[in-house]
């Protein structure tokens, strides 16, 4: 009964392939760094979702539907479609990588043309922090274009937690704030932001909840 | 983002073709067939994800959350908007009537396609699996099974309410579920498990052999060939799995079914789908090859191979890749084998392209075969199942397998096949005619050209005997003897023929031929010319068949000289239309010949021919002498003073001898046969045959002075003369060669039948004896006399009814009886008393004689 929420998002997580995409989720939603071996680490193919209740404020949960989606080019038609119900996107580069740092345009022209008419709030997010020594892309080339683009960028590190949570928090207080003032709506056919569970409407309530619990593993 | 789309589909059309097979010998098991109309619409703009078969239609989940229904040509009658996102999996149950979806954002939902919507629900992770009860109309059997990490059971209570269970999980996400009858089959990271919903027990558990293999992408394929056949098919291997009752003796805790892998083997390829296909597999195949150039891997078109499942290993029995729309782009998992059990249809299901894959039937059957160019085989086939082939006509395959003949330059068997094809069509025959005619092959097509039902118009006939008449008189002339008259225009033949024979008056075959189209048109005469001129045998049946005695009475000697006997047979044959004295006259002038149609006709018969007997004999005496002698001999009219003068003159002994003798002079004959043949035993005979003294005196008088004469008398005559009067009159001093074997001959006859008679009165005095002895026998049995016997004479008793009475009685051998006193007293005289009866009978004329000798 606690888990009771108020909203639920759907986020996608949107990047070149090899930016570590799976990792922060699997960070964000299992709270560990997938091992070398586990199958996390092989490229994603598809799209792939795990869901988390985040409290942005005391006593107000928002559940998020998050969606790891293939970063590999051949894959790209039929991600798509997840993005059209999304209502926010982490937009991840690699910072040791140049190359997924220049392609970020590009996936959010992509993810802008294909949500139409909905919006879709974006995060940039550069990820593996942990290998300063690495860095191809400074913070400021990155924060100059999140400005550009209109989005807020966060230096995260799935390796060793380094922002994760902030990130999503970031992210999900953006959205609910645009609910709040009214600039994204729930709509009918759209999936991206839906209303919670009124506890009376729940009928019987434990059928319906229980699946939900069990998919935090 | 439709024009993008577009854009990516419209390339991949270029490259598509329908289906590609082997470059091989060995005809395709399968034939191929897109599923287009409305799935083509559906996939240029979306991507099918997963499809599942009824009977009667298809439902076709895709990328873009829909589900739609179509029917079996890939028309859509019913579309579902279920997810924005791709659909994992749909289920019907067996009904057709209810179906059950999952999608990748975790929504379930299953409904009536009818009755609307029964059970809906959204989980927190993507859900891959969901099967209905098979029998789910059943309201007892509202259940099915779905689930993302866990599989979960859902059963409908009574309260119209939907309960769970967890049948299963901890072992990563369930990807596959099948449902059939009481078992469910689902597979995880780890295996494949299988559930036996009646005892609420999991039966089984079979691990994954390659564990390297990502579970994601080479999931595990499922089918249930049967309601405990379980076949798995997983990265490379395929292992079929057979669900067994356990013995009651084994029962203890176990469940009491359990399962056993009876076969279990790899594949080259990883494996995308399975299906049975009667005690085989089908198996779609996802390969991946290494490039040459780039020498990187990238995906080659999938395999859809049919093979026979051997216990630890398999054999290919067909293999076909597939160049189904975008291939280049699919991973293993994206392809799924779904298959409709009633009908033997085998759906390949890939993201762009929905492929139909079908038995062949016989119609392709023959499409194979005449593609392979194998026409006798394909004309064999289509006449074997006539009434199950639709596309395909024989007389289509046939006329199609002449032309290929006959490119092949194979004439002589195109046109023989042109007997069996054509049949009775008469305008394709013309048609085929004219086909031969024009590359110049007439001759080979002329021997099977139908002669009657149907017949030809008689140019097409003409045609080609004139294309013989060029260059074959003898295949011409065959032609002419096969063929009926009437097929064609004899005159324009004649004509044709006449034109040759100016060129080449003395062509045999020519003229016969031409004798032959005359007789055709009944010209008779100018027929009977050409085989007379010919000197052929036909003409006897020519003049025979067509009666034409009044024209050949001219030309008997024509025919005499060309076959004496045949003519002959003829001539006599036909006595009654030629008279044997036009024949005789028209032959005098060829006394040989008329000799022997005169002793032919002797031969069958010795009157018709009289008035010419007496000139036959100086014909035999010229001719045959042989027949002379057979001939008088039979011969009652011919005038024997005649005859004897010929022969006479002509010296002929024997005939001449035969003459006397028949005109009575058996003395002249006789001394003719002594004095010019010097035959004793031709003289002996002749005496004997005549049995005249007075021959015989003539005989040993002639013979007297001649010792071999005296021998063979002496050898001959024992039986007709008595040998002394001859042996009286051999001169004293006479040598005579052999007399004394001769008389020792005679004597010896003599001794031989002085034995012989002796011998006969020995079996006579023996026979009497034991005749004698065997009477002598009987008499001596004894007589028995009681009250049945009566006295012959006084027909009284013979015993007397008081015993006490002194009485006499005699018993006659004859077993006759009498009282003492009823005979007449013995007279003084007569010592021996006969019975009266037996006397009485043989008491006849002369009886009397006989009782006194006794």
């Amino acid at each position: 009964m606690e888990t009771i929420w108020i909203y639920q998002f759907r986020l996608i997580v949107i990047g070149d392939s090899t930016v570590g995409k799976s990792c922060l989720l699997h960070r964000f939603t299992q709270g560990r760094f997938p091992g070398l071996r586990s199958p996390a680490c092989d490229p994603t193919v598809g799209v792939d979702f795990f869901s988390r209740l985040l409290e942005i404020e005391p006593g107000k949960r928002i559940k998020l539907q998050l969606w790891d989606t293939a970063g590999q080019e051949r894959f790209r038609s039929i991600t798509r479609s997840y993005y059209r119900n999304s209502v926010g996107g982490f937009l991840v580069f690699d910072i040791t990588n140049r190359r997924s740092f220049e392609h970020v345009k590009d996936w959010l022209e992509e993810a802008k043309m294909y949500v139409q008419p909905f919006r879709i709030v974006f995060l940039l997010v550069g990820h593996k922090c942990d290998l300063a020594s690495q860095r191809q892309v400074t913070r400021e080339e990155a924060e100059k274009l999140s400005a550009d683009c209109g989005m807020k960028y966060i230096e995260t590190s799935a390796k060793d937690a380094t922002n994760v949570e902030e990130s999503f928090t970031i992210l999900t207080r953006d959205i609910y704030e645009l609910i709040k003032k009214g600039e994204i709506c729930i709509q009918d056919g759209w999936e991206g932001v839906k209303s919670g569970f009124v506890p009376n409407t729940v009928h019987s309530s434990e059928e319906a909840v229980k699946p939900r619990k069990e998919c935090f593993c | 983002m439709a024009e993008a789309e577009e854009q990516e589909t419209g390339s991949l059309e270029e490259s598509t073709d329908e289906s590609e097979e082997e470059e091989s010998e060995e005809e395709p098991k399968l034939k191929y067939e897109r599923l287009s109309n409305g799935v083509t619409e559906i996939l240029q703009k979306d991507a099918a994800s997963c499809m599942t078969v009824h009977d009667k239609f298809l439902a076709l989940g895709t990328h873009y959350g829909k589900v739609y229904l179509l029917d079996v040509q890939g028309n859509i009658t019913q579309k579902f908007d279920v997810s924005p996102v791709k659909i994992n999996q749909i289920s019907l149950d067996e009904s057709g009537e209810h179906m059950g979806v999952c999608s990748e954002d975790g929504k379930v939902q299953v409904f009536g396609l009818y009755s609307g919507e029964e059970f809906h629900e959204t989980f927190d992770c993507p859900i891959k699996i969901i099967a209905v009860h098979p029998h789910f109309v059943r309201s007892s059997c509202k259940q099915f099974v779905t689930g993302g990490k866990k599989l979960l059971l859902f059963e409908r209570s009574w309260m119209n309410r939907w309960k769970s269970a967890v049948l299963h999980e901890g072992e990563g996400n369930i990807r596959s579920v099948k449902w059939r009858g009481h078992l469910i089959a689902w597979a995880n990271n780890m295996g494949v498990k299988i559930f036996d919903i009646i005892s609420k027990q999991r039966i089984t558990n079979v691990p994954r052999d390659d564990i390297s293999l990502r579970p994601d992408m080479y999931p595990c394929s499922l089918c249930w060939k049967d309601n405990v056949t379980l076949i798995i098919g997983w990265g490379t291997s395929v292992k079929v799995c057979s669900v067994k009752e356990r013995h009651a003796s084994e029962m203890r805790d176990l469940p009491s079914r359990y399962v056993e892998i009876v076969s279990q083997f790899e594949t080259e390829f990883y494996i995308s789908g399975l299906a049975p296909l009667c005690d085989q597999l089908v198996v779609l195949s996802y390969v991946k090859e290494i490039s040459e150039k780039t020498e990187r891997e990238y995906c080659a078109r999938p395999r859809l191979d049919i093979i026979q499942p051997l216990s630890e290993t398999c054999e290919e029995i067909s293999s076909d890749a597939l160049t189904v729309r975008g291939f280049q782009e699919n991973e293993c998992r994206d392809y799924h084998l779904e298959y409709s059990e009633g009908e033997s249809l085998f759906y390949i299901v890939s993201p762009r392209d929905v492929v139909v894959a079908k038995e062949r039937d016989q119609d392709d059957h023959i499409d194979w075969l005449l593609e392979k160019k194998k026409y006798e085989e394909a004309l064999m086939a289509a006449e074997i199942s006539q009434k199950n082939i639709k596309r395909h006509k024989i007389l289509d395959i046939g006329l199609a397998y002449i032309n290929h003949l006959v490119e092949r330059g194979d004439y002589d068997i195109a046109a023989r096949k042109c007997q069996k094809i054509l049949g009775k069509n008469a305008a394709l025959w013309e048609y085929e005619v004219y086909k031969f005619k024009e590359i110049g092959q007439l001759k080979a097509i002329s021997p099977y050209l139908p002669r009657g039902d149907p017949v030809l118009k008689p140019l097409i006939y003409e045609m080609i005997l004139h294309e013989f008449l060029e260059s074959d008189y003898e295949g011409f002339a065959t032609l002419i003897r096969e063929w009926p008259g009437d097929l064609y225009n004899n005159s324009v033949i004649v004509q044709a023929v006449r034109d040759h024979l100016k060129k080449d008056s003395q062509n045999k075959t020519l003229l016969k031929t031409l004798a032959e189209l005359y007789t055709y048109d009944k010209n008779y005469g100018n027929a009977l010319e050409i085989y007379l001129t010919l000197r052929h045998k036909d003409v006897f049946q020519l003049i025979h068949k067509h009666n034409l005695f009044s024209s050949i009475k001219d030309k008997i000697v024509l025919l005499m000289d060309f076959d004496s006997e045949k003519a002959v047979d003829m001539l006599l044959d036909n006595e009654d239309k030629i008279s044997i004295k036009k024949v005789v006259e028209e032959l005098e002038d060829r006394p040989e010949l008329q000799h022997v149609y005169l002793h032919k006709l002797f031969k069958r018969d010795h009157h018709k021919g009289q008035r010419y007997h007496e000139k036959q004999i100086s014909l035999y005496a010229e001719y045959d002498r042989p027949n002379l002698l057979p001939f008088l001999r039979d011969s009652t009219h011919c005038p024997l003073e005649k005859a004897l003068e010929i022969c006479q003159q002509r010296n002929f002994v024997e005939e001449t001898v035969y003459l006397l003798s028949r005109m009575g002079n058996s003395r002249s004959a006789l001394k003719m046969i002594m004095e010019e043949l010097h035959d004793v035993d031709k003289a002996i005979e002749f005496a004997k045959e005549q049995d005249d003294g007075e021959l015989w005196e003539d005989l040993i008088l002639y013979s007297i002075d001649k010792p071999p004469f005296i021998t063979g008398l002496l050898n001959n005559i024992g039986t007709h003369v008595d040998p002394i009067l001859l042996i009286h009159r051999i001169k004293e001093g006479m040598e005579i060669p052999n007399l004394r074997d001769s008389l020792v001959k005679i004597l010896q006859d003599y001794n031989l039948q002085i034995l012989l008679r002796e011998g006969c009165k020995k079996i006579l005095v023996a026979d009497s004896l034991s005749l004698l002895k065997k009477m002598h026998r009987t008499q001596m049995k004894g007589v028995l006399v009681d009250e049945e016997n009566i006295c012959e004479s006084c027909l009284s008793p013979i015993l007397p009814s008081d015993a006490a009475k002194p009485f006499s009685v005699v018993v006659f051998h004859c077993r006759h009886m009498f009282h003492k006193e009823c005979l007449p007293m013995p007279s003084m005289n007569s010592a021996a008393q006969f019975c009266n009866i037996c006397s009485a009978k043989n008491r006849g004329p002369g009886s009397a004689i006989l009782e006194m000798k006794k």
